[in-house]
């Protein structure tokens, strides 16, 4: 049956933990490029003062106060930072600073992984970001 | 050949679109992308919708037509 039609599904997608971790390394090594970053937990239980949950993940680089924190639920998919070692987020605008350039850097990089696997169905073209953020390209299938 | 619409949102929602060739082509090829996205592309995928048809019929009417497929 021809069809002038729309076929359309949808779903909420979320990386791995590997791939999530390499994202925050990236990012990290790019705000601090003069420290290595370390990933201190991949499966949550690290002590009460980091505050982990079961599945965070916690990427840190840098020292003293210019340290930074990332947080990673790869369940839930959300990221929070801190630019302090205390959890208390002491600067609201900083932290919202740097958990959407962690959002940022997660979504960039399953989108990356995602045009991988899609180009093993054919060519991708017309990559374009739209203001709201919105990613689009075209797929032509073999 | 058959061309597909790929929508991600920061949020981590994708969204794949067809709009030409057939619905049966379509869809199956949207469930295989959903797949191997899922697998070979290591990414989780949750709420994966049913593949849905949206057609214009032909007559003036416009009457809709819908079909729902699991993916």
């Amino acid at each position: 049956m021809a069809c002038n039609a729309i076929a359309t599904a949808n779903a909420t997608i979320r990386l791995s933990p590997e791939q999530a971790i390499a994202a925050l390394v990236a990012l990290a090594k790019q705000l601090r490029p003069e420290h290595t970053p370390r990933v201190h937990a991949v499966t949550g239980d690290w002590g009460e003062t980091m505050q982990l949950s079961l599945g965070e993940i916690l990427v840190t680089t840098g020292e003293g106060d210019s340290r930074l924190w990332f947080w990673h639920n790869t369940t839930t998919g959300t990221t929070r930072a801190s630019e302090k070692e205390t959890y208390s987020f002491a600067n609201p605008a900083t932290t919202a600073q740097l958990a959407a350039q962690a959002a940022n850097a997660l979504y960039v990089a399953h989108v990356a992984q995602a045009i991988r696997t899609l180009q093993q169905f054919g060519a991708t073209s017309n990559v374009k970001r739209a203001s709201n953020g919105a990613i689009t390209l075209t797929l032509t299938a073999r | 050949m058959q061309n597909f619409t790929i929508v991600f949102t920061p949020d981590g929602r994708i969204g794949i679109y067809a709009q030409d060739g057939t619905y049966t082509e379509a869809a199956e090829t949207i469930s295989a992308i959903m797949l191997a996205l899922s697998i070979d592309g290591g990414l989780k995928l949750d709420s994966i919708s049913p593949t849905e048809q949206h057609r214009a019929d032909d007559d003036p009417q416009h009457i809709a037509y819908h079909q729902h497929q699991h993916a």
